[in-house]
């Protein structure tokens, strides 16, 4: 069937009529902006729809409380992530610092040792860093990173800021293996070392070993029970002057070991004392040493 | 009553609802809706009305949004009504749920860039990029997902009455 042609007319007509109202009331609106009729209009919209709206919105608020609640606990979350990623950078930054820290303090013990000690006076003397540490029962042995190339040579004494000690360094133990890069160090911690050694301010001479049953204690060994010792005296090297035996000592006299820290003499029988000797030098953390190049190479 | 409802969800309940800076275009729904079930006419009047009240409600320029809403309606009522002098029979059908969806899609980018040429034509706008990126696309997807609920609902209040002639029959 066709359409009707007064359809059709109805049709045009309504949309032309709202056409022209619309332009009407744009025109209105532009004129008039918010002031006679169309301003009454709008008014009229808003105290009408307003209560509308306020209702909806104390509808809708329970949802747009649980949406923030939701959103915000997310947030929360990954916030907490952030920080706990940024409290483990500022952790590892201040582990960083604080190693950095101890490199610096080793560095000034040592500055100080080649500036106050008579024994960095007399030799020259390499600066390095320890590469690598081998402490167990059989080889105490660390290597670092100077050799031959820097004028390093087997036997060259080692020494290592001493801690507290107002001596600044102490012996740590003699250069073995030389490369043209790298020098491999006994400590005077393993059990195959021995150095001779005697109080500081007195006579009394001994060897310092390893102590068996005590890690990272020394004993002062030989010295006759007639010697006086008592703790906290400094022990150091004894030197290069033959002994009796006509051998001479392998390390310079006067590079310090350690600090007495106890006495015994119970034994009557026993001939010799027992002296324990406490090293300066702490070898759990050793980073920065000096090789005192005491061995002349040719 | 249900451009009324519409449009005081429109303005109050989406805003909240809706996170972002936009909301969706439920009259545009609305008016799409009418056309595909009512016609021409009945998508004028109703997109008229729409408008006013939208337009009364923002204390905008009366007018603007009912033109834009109106070319929206009838755009869409002439696209699914058969033509004047076309004899169609029997019942012409209603378009499939992803053309009416097309259909809302279209309708809401008319508004959207009407509403965006009007104001740049007034000179109040924004840059076009800026309402291209943060106001018509963002709109044109929200009331996009919004028609996927709410097409089928007002379809059910506004049950299809067309007549193959393209008139609508009185309710």
């Amino acid at each position: 069937m066709l359409i009707g042609k007064n359809r059709h007319l109805r049709r045009r007509a309504v949309i032309g009529l709202l056409l022209a109202a619309s332009l009407t009331l744009l025109t209105l609106s532009f004129r008039q902006g918010s002031e006679g009729a169309i301003g009454a209009i709008q008014r009229g919209a808003l105290a009408v729809t307003a209560p509308f709206s306020s209702a909806t919105t104390r509808v809708t608020k329970p949802f747009v409380d649980a949406w923030n609640w939701t959103s915000g606990l997310i947030d929360a979350r990954s916030e907490n992530a952030k920080l706990k990623d940024e409290l483990a950078r500022a952790n590892a930054a201040n582990v960083q610092l604080n190693q950095v820290n101890s490199l610096l303090t080793q560095d000034d013990r040592l500055l100080h040792f080649t500036q106050n000690s008579q024994i960095a006076a007399q030799y020259p003397f390499v600066g390095a860093s320890v590469t690598r540490q081998v402490p167990n029962a059989y080889s105490q042995t660390i290597t670092v990173n100077v050799g031959s190339s820097g004028g390093v040579a087997v036997g060259d004494p080692v020494v290592a800021p001493a801690g507290s000690s107002d001596l600044f360094a102490g012996l740590v133990g003699r250069v073995t293996t030389v490369t043209p890069n790298a020098s491999s160090v006994e400590l005077i911690l393993d059990p195959d070392t021995a150095v001779s050694a005697r109080v500081q301010g007195g006579t009394v001479r001994g060897v310092a070993v390893p102590n068996p049953g005590n890690p990272g204690v020394l004993d002062l060994q030989m010295v006759p029970q007639a010697e006086q010792v008592k703790p906290n005296q400094v022990v150091v090297t004894a030197g290069l002057q033959p002994n009796s035996q006509g051998l001479q000592a392998l390390l310079p006299a006067g590079i310090p070991i350690g600090l007495v820290t106890s006495v015994s003499q119970s034994d009557l029988n026993d001939v010799f004392k027992g002296i324990e000797v406490t090293p300066f030098v702490d070898f759990g953390s050793l980073d920065r040493v000096l090789v005192l190049k005491v061995v002349k190479t040719p | 009553m249900a451009v009324f409802v519409l449009a005081v969800l429109q303005l109050s309940a989406m805003p909240q609802l809706i996170p972002g800076s936009v909301t969706p275009d439920l009259l545009v729904i609305l008016v799409v809706t009418i056309a595909l079930t009512r016609g021409a006419e009945a998508a004028a009047l109703t997109g008229f009305a729409a408008g006013v009240l939208l337009d009364a409600m923002l204390v905008g320029r009366l007018g603007l949004t009912s033109l834009l809403y109106m070319a929206a309606g009838l755009w869409v009522a002439y696209r699914v009504e058969p033509s004047d002098s076309v004899v169609v029979s029997p019942l012409s059908p209603m378009p499939r749920p992803a053309v009416q969806l097309l259909y809302v899609v279209v309708a809401t980018a008319i508004v959207q860039v009407g509403l965006a040429a009007a104001h740049v034509l007034l000179g109040d706008g924004y840059p076009v990029t800026y309402e291209l990126v943060n106001v018509i696309i963002p709109t044109i997807v929200e009331t996009a997902v919004l028609a996927l609920v709410l097409l089928p609902l007002l379809r059910r209040l506004f049950p299809y009455r067309m007549r193959a002639d393209g008139y609508p029959i009185a309710a």
